[in-house]
């Protein structure tokens, strides 16, 4: 065995244990970490493995192909972070807007000075019609 | 028109009071207070929301009979008219206008810009200043351009020709202002519009508008660049609905 090995397994579990402790998360996702760092460790520890899965798949190298599949996670990761910034930037949207809302309301109704709508003459049938404010 | 005088349109008799002004409003201290005077004066009831502004548009406001509401952060334009909108929506509106704040829209043509809208012909207007060739001189070349770039970058998303996409002057009846939900807060928000237009299915007309082209404004406005960066929000938007 040589020595990086071991300190990868090591690493690999620490990051594992970091993400059960710390990341609320759902069974789904924790077996699929489960498996992938099971996965992780066989490659670290059978690095052959990786190599022969390579050669059939017209990879030159066990590494090349751990770099290629490495990549490609990463940006799939990036898209799924993308997409949570997308909904988290609406909620802060949806959440500065009530506020901005509710406190304009108050302010309208502390206000001294009358909304147009209401420093204007009396209504309209029309206007009446169509209820209350 | 004077505070509280009736609009007529068709058979309906409408207040201009219950035609909502929305202006959203960033770092815009310099002019703000000369865009909202004639619409105050008009007696339009007129909604600034400001978007964090780090200038002094809020206090100029302070003490005009406008609504004012104040983004807590700064999300962008489209955030601003939608914030507008709803309170436009709570406030039973009936009819919402799309308004500069750097007072390159004409107050005058409000009236046009609504009155199909009050008639019932349509739910959405349209302001452009390619209907008439006058309006259309108006334009710097070099803005015509990109102006039609996006013009057909915009149909292609949406499925929507336009003579204008880009023109933020436009008017939104009370059925349109349900249908209609930006989510765009950037500028996207002008092609998003006409993409929701045409799911909910909305009927639409364009209004011969002038922009009014002043140094402010031109300052104010968007870069060219800034359309490469709206294009990329489109793209996301398509990915990431």
């Amino acid at each position: 065995m040589s020595p990086i090995q071991p300190i990868l397994v090591v690493l690999l579990i620490l990051g594992t244990v970091v993400y059960f402790a710390r990341l609320r998360s759902r069974l789904r996702d924790r077996m699929l970490v489960l498996l992938l760092v099971g996965a992780a460790v066989g490659m670290v520890m059978f690095p052959e493995w990786t190599t022969k899965v390579a050669h059939r798949l017209g990879v030159g190298r066990g590494v090349d192909l751990i770099i290629y599949l490495t990549i490609l996670a990463a940006g799939f990761c990036l898209l799924v972070l993308l997409a949570k910034l997308r909904s988290l930037e609406a909620m802060v949207t949806s959440i500065v807007r009530e506020v901005a809302i509710l406190h304009a309301e108050q302010l309208r109704s502390q206000s001294q000075t009358p909304h147009p709508r209401e420093r204007l003459p009396e209504s309209t049938e029309s206007d009446r019609a169509r209820g209350p404010r | 028109m004077m505070a509280g005088q009736i609009e007529k349109s068709g058979a309906n008799i409408f207040l201009s009071n219950s035609i909502f002004v929305i202006i959203p409003a960033f770092n815009e201290g310099r002019v703000i207070g000369d865009t909202v005077a004639p619409l105050i004066e008009s007696g339009y009831s007129v909604v600034v929301v400001d978007d964090c502004s780090r200038d002094n548009t809020w206090r100029v406001l302070e003490g005009l009979p406008i609504t004012r509401i104040h983004h807590a952060v700064n999300l962008g334009q489209g955030a601003a008219l939608q914030t507008g909108m709803e309170y436009a929506a709570r406030h039973g509106a009936a009819a919402v206008v799309h308004f500069d704040a750097d007072g390159q829209h004409d107050w005058k043509q409000i009236p046009d810009l609504v009155a199909p809208i009050l008639e019932g012909r349509v739910d959405v207007t349209f302001g452009s200043r390619f209907l008439r060739r006058s309006d259309a001189a108006k334009v710097p070349p070099v803005k015509r351009l990109v102006l039609r770039v996006g013009r057909i970058v915009s149909s292609i998303f949406t499925g929507v020709f336009l003579s204008d996409t880009h023109n933020g002057f436009r008017a939104l009846s009370p059925k349109a202002l349900a249908a209609v939900a930006l989510k765009e807060n950037r500028f996207a928000h002008a092609t998003e519009i006409l993409a929701q237009v045409r799911r909910a299915r909305l009927s639409y007309a364009e209004v011969a508008t002038t922009i009014r082209y002043t140094d402010y404004s031109k300052a104010k406005g968007q870069p060219i660049s800034s359309s490469f960066n709206t294009l990329i929000d489109l793209i996301l938007r398509k990915i990431f609905p």
